[in-house]
């Protein structure tokens, strides 16, 4: 069976699961973006494990 | 690219080059077809599919716009009607990328980032909605629901005290040139006061470059920053028990910072006409509509966006934090047994706002856990926080549906801060409680709901096996106060129980 757009994107960076709706699956993240309010605390839990990717 | 919304703890794994873990969506489409005739907007669009499936119509779902239709909207239409697909309760929304897409992306200087991208034509989708774009009106939410949707023409005039233009969903470099031809020339009602946000540094320097930026201050708008503002009760609040059309996305009760305000959400074109004529009115009643094409070529100035420092500077760099950013709470693996105290026990439907209120007065201190914490379960009992700070550790006990409402993951970070190492609860809202594991507090059910009863607020609690029991799914609390012992379950995942004995995600995160 043919895919849809987002099954397209989700196939690509699936690194844990598989396709099946409801159970849970684990994606690779290409960018992440954050907010005024909400970024600072965000990025104060990533500094220990900083990746440079 | 496939967008989603998520907590602050899964964003800083995310950055960190972990996995985002979320429920594999089902999939639905939306075909349009038709085109928008004048003064109907991609705006009324995504009120319409909100009409069409309410706010908890997109759950567990991802929607995929497609059809002959799309081709009349432009990328900006498109985000505002993907934007707006967080309201349905959406994981989240696609448009296909196509020759549209490329002739953005060339504009914007970006060409060679263009991917094709459609479905196949037998990709099965779980429902779909047809929606003809010629056929749609002009269409306004009202209060307090994105989904309380009616046509713009069967609540005219109400009286408008306010009127707010900007957001996320519609403050692109087209809606900021439409408004102003609809502005120019004009005077806005003396009884409304107009607000402006442009979506961007580009957005307000092409506006202000090509005039149109004048137009729209001549009207007697205010020009608001770049951001959020009024959507989150950060400034624009309406006046006690006012109305204010908004072009935003949210209008639930009382987030404008006005308890009794309100709000309901409109296209930029009907925004204006609302603040021209001082009342709710069709903008078909505006005359002739704009025409605005996307620009050949968008001015791009990146000079003040900041390239990664390289990694022989980056362990020199140092993190200044002001007075109001404090670092994470301390994490506290959970151990085989723990005694604590029972410092809070509270009835059903427990909401996060009740855990963690927000507004102006709270919401400067989001990166101030330390200071957040005094209003925490402030609403329930005022003493909480000294409680549980005295107490050490502790545990909460609560009634069913305990967390439910927002995502707002200051609700877990803020009681763990407090020392909170488990809530023990009828049941649970599923978000928060994957906030709280991701925190490192558990959530554990009773056994017997009749057991809430035996434990009062003050009891000397004590779990022991804890590991065990983790894996078996029954965990026994001891009652020291009362000498009596209550059955509680857990079904954790193996990701989760390991995410729970390092602490939390974080700690998770870092060991792996």
């Amino acid at each position: 069976m043919g895919l849809t757009i987002a099954q397209k994107i989700i196939k690509n960076h699936i690194v844990e699961g598989d396709m099946t709706p409801g159970t849970e699956i684990a994606l690779k993240i290409d960018q992440t973006l954050t907010q005024d309010a909400t970024g600072t605390m965000a990025t104060l839990n990533l500094k220990p494990s900083a990746s440079t990717e | 690219m496939l967008a989603m919304g998520a907590g602050g703890l899964d964003v800083a794994v995310a950055m960190g080059g972990g996995a985002y873990y979320i429920t594999m969506p089902k999939m639905y489409k939306v075909n349009l077809t038709g085109k928008l005739r004048g003064f109907v907007t991609a705006k009324d669009v995504s009120l319409e599919i909100l009409r069409i499936l309410s706010v908890k119509g997109g759950v567990g779902a991802i929607i995929e716009w497609g059809g002959e239709g799309i081709k009349t909207l432009s990328v900006p239409e498109r985000a505002t009607i993907t934007n707006m697909g967080t309201e349905l309760g959406a994981t989240t929304s696609i448009f296909p990328s196509d020759e549209i897409t490329k002739a953005f992306l060339e504009a914007q200087g970006r060409g060679a980032d263009y991917v094709p991208l459609e479905s196949d034509p037998d990709a099965h989708y779980d429902k779909i909605i047809d929606i003809d774009l010629s056929t749609l009106e002009p269409l306004i939410a009202c209060p307090h629901s994105p989904d309380n949707v009616v046509k713009v023409s069967e609540i005219e005039g109400t009286p408008v005290d306010q009127v707010c233009i900007g957001s996320c969903t519609n403050s692109s470099l087209s809606d900021m040139l439409k408004v102003a031809a609809l502005l120019k020339g004009k005077t806005i009602c003396p009884s409304v006061s107009l607000s402006v946000s442009p979506g961007s540094k580009q957005v307000l320097s092409m506006l202000a470059s090509s005039g149109a930026l004048g137009d729209i201050l001549a009207s007697g708008a205010r020009l608001l920053e770049c951001a959020c503002g009024p959507c989150i009760g950060m400034g624009f609040s309406p006046n006690s028990a006012g109305v204010s059309l908004r072009t935003f996305n949210r209008n639930f009760q009382g987030r404008s910072g006005t308890k009794d305000g309100n709000v309901y959400l409109v296209s930029p074109e009907t925004a204006v006409a609302a603040a021209v004529f001082g009342k709710i009115t069709d903008p078909r009643k505006l005359g002739e509509a704009p025409v605005v094409t996307i620009p050949e070529k968008y001015a791009i100035d990146d000079s003040a966006v900041i390239e990664p420092a390289n990694a022989d500077d980056a362990a020199s760099l140092e993190v200044k934090r002001g007075p109001n950013i404090k670092p994470f709470p301390d994490s506290h693996p959970v151990t085989d047994e723990i005694s604590a105290k029972l410092v809070l026990k509270v009835g059903d439907n427990i909401t996060t706002d009740h855990i963690m209120p927000a507004g102006a007065k709270i919401l400067p201190y989001r990166s101030n856990i330390p200071y957040l914490s005094r209003f925490c379960f402030g609403v329930c009992d005022e003493q909480f926080p000294e409680n549980a700070k005295a107490a050490g550790q502790s545990f909460v006990v609560g009634g069913t549906n305990y967390g439910q409402g927002s995502s707002r993951e200051h609700a877990a970070l803020v009681p763990l801060y407090l020392g909170v190492r488990a809530v023990i609860a009828k049941s649970f809202a599923r978000i928060h409680a994957a906030n709280l594991i991701n925190a490192g507090i558990m959530p554990l059910t009773f056994e017997n709901p009749e057991d809430y009863d035996k434990l009062a607020q003050g009891d000397e609690l004590c779990m022991s096996d804890i590991f065990a029991g983790m894996d078996s799914g029954n965990i026994t609390l001891n009652n020291k106060t009362k000498n009596i012992s209550v059955k509680l379950n857990c079904s954790f995942t193996d990701r989760q129980k390991a995410i729970l004995k390092a602490g939390g995600l974080l700690g998770y995160t870092k060991g792996e």
